[in-house]
């Protein structure tokens, strides 16, 4: 290990060899052991850092929010049972793949437009026949415009 | 440089693989189990990043949620769960953050006036660690993220990387950047808290 390399671990890794990757642990006692006159002041403001470090104990839990979060499991399992999705699944059956649902939109959509179109066309023809017998009753007739003058 | 990590899980199986399957079925006791197992670390976390109490407890139940809608969609094998729970944690409080970023300042808590010192030793100590986590709180929120999963966490460097997404030179180099800046803030010269004028002393 040279000096920059330990130099470099021991800034980011601190003075506390066992928080130092495996490989390197044994070697950097060593070398601290052997070269202490020329790492002595960066070690001590390491070991200082991470005294001060040290005083901040990790935020325990409260009984009260482990409650609440046991409580929150059941409420999104049921939500996420009986919400849009699983009524969807219900009615139209599992579809799994966003592909297959894609192509199950496709072929509905399909199918609804080309039985409007068939409905749509008759309703067409059917009014066009009405036109025609009207435009033939009708035709017998003529029109004049009767003025006083 | 890159060296191995600390080898903390060398089998290699994800350690709630079979809690998750449990829960994805909808096992009231398994999710109460996995609960237990990884509240005080999310807890961690987030109270090291955002140093306040209320808000990481907001973020642990949050990522709990997440956890409860993400278990059945989960497959093991490519990451350990943790790690992406470590990760939504992260990014959670990196949102919060966000949001606070405009009401933060640059000042370090006040330190109590050293003639006092000695009344109350707790007193000060807790102002000491008040002290300490404000000013790990005002560090840049990756910089914080690193030392927190290092340092707190205990995890390995190259862990901590995958949970940063970032790779572990990254990681040396944030870890190096935030102890300097956490000593720095450490160093800043100490503010006065107002004394009360003794005796006299306004005549």
């Amino acid at each position: 290990m040279t000096l920059e390399q330990f130099e470099a671990l021991l800034a980011s890794y601190g003075a506390d060899f066992s928080k130092w990757p495996d490989a390197q642990e044994n070697t950097a006692r060593a070398f601290l052991a052997q070269r202490e006159d020329e790492v002595a002041e960066q070690y001590r403001n390491q070991q200082k850092l991470d005294d001060a470090l040290a005083c901040i104990t990790p935020q325990k839990p409260r009984a009260e929010l482990y409650q609440q979060i046991y409580r929150s499991f059941t409420p999104t399992l049921l939500a996420d049972r009986f919400g849009f999705a699983v009524l969807g699944n219900f009615i139209f059956g599992p579809m799994v793949h966003a592909r297959s649902m894609a192509l199950a939109s496709v072929f509905t959509l399909t199918l609804l437009g080309g039985i409007g179109g068939y409905l749509g066309a008759g309703q067409a023809q059917e009014l066009s026949t009405q036109t025609e017998i009207l435009s033939l009753a009708f035709s017998e007739y003529s029109f004049e415009l009767e003025t006083d003058t | 440089m890159i060296f191995g990590s600390k080898n903390r899980n060398p089998n290699g199986i994800d350690p709630d693989a079979q809690l998750l399957a449990q829960i994805a079925k909808g096992e009231p006791q398994a999710a109460k189990a996995f609960v237990d197992r990884h509240l005080p670390s999310i807890l961690g976390i987030a109270g090291s990043m955002l140093g306040d109490a209320g808000a990481a407890e907001d973020i642990a139940q949050e990522v709990f949620l997440k956890v409860w809608r993400y278990a059945k969609k989960w497959k093991p094998g490519a990451a350990k769960f943790q790690t992406w729970m470590h990760r939504v944690t992260m990014n959670l409080c990196y949102d919060q953050l966000r949001k606070k970023k405009e009401i933060l300042t640059d000042a370090v808590p006040e330190q109590v006036d050293e003639h006092n010192i000695g009344a109350d030793t707790q007193l000060i100590q807790n102002e000491r660690t008040a002290q300490i986590q404000a000013a790990l709180s005002l560090l840049a929120p990756r910089q914080c993220a690193a030392i927190t999963l290092c340092y707190y966490q205990e995890l390995g460097n190259i862990e901590a990387a995958n949970v940063m997404q970032i790779s572990v030179e990254a990681l040396e180099s944030l870890l190096a950047r935030g102890r300097k800046s956490l000593r720095e803030k450490l160093n800043e010269p100490k503010i006065e808290i107002a004394k009360p004028m003794k005796d006299g002393a306004n005549k």
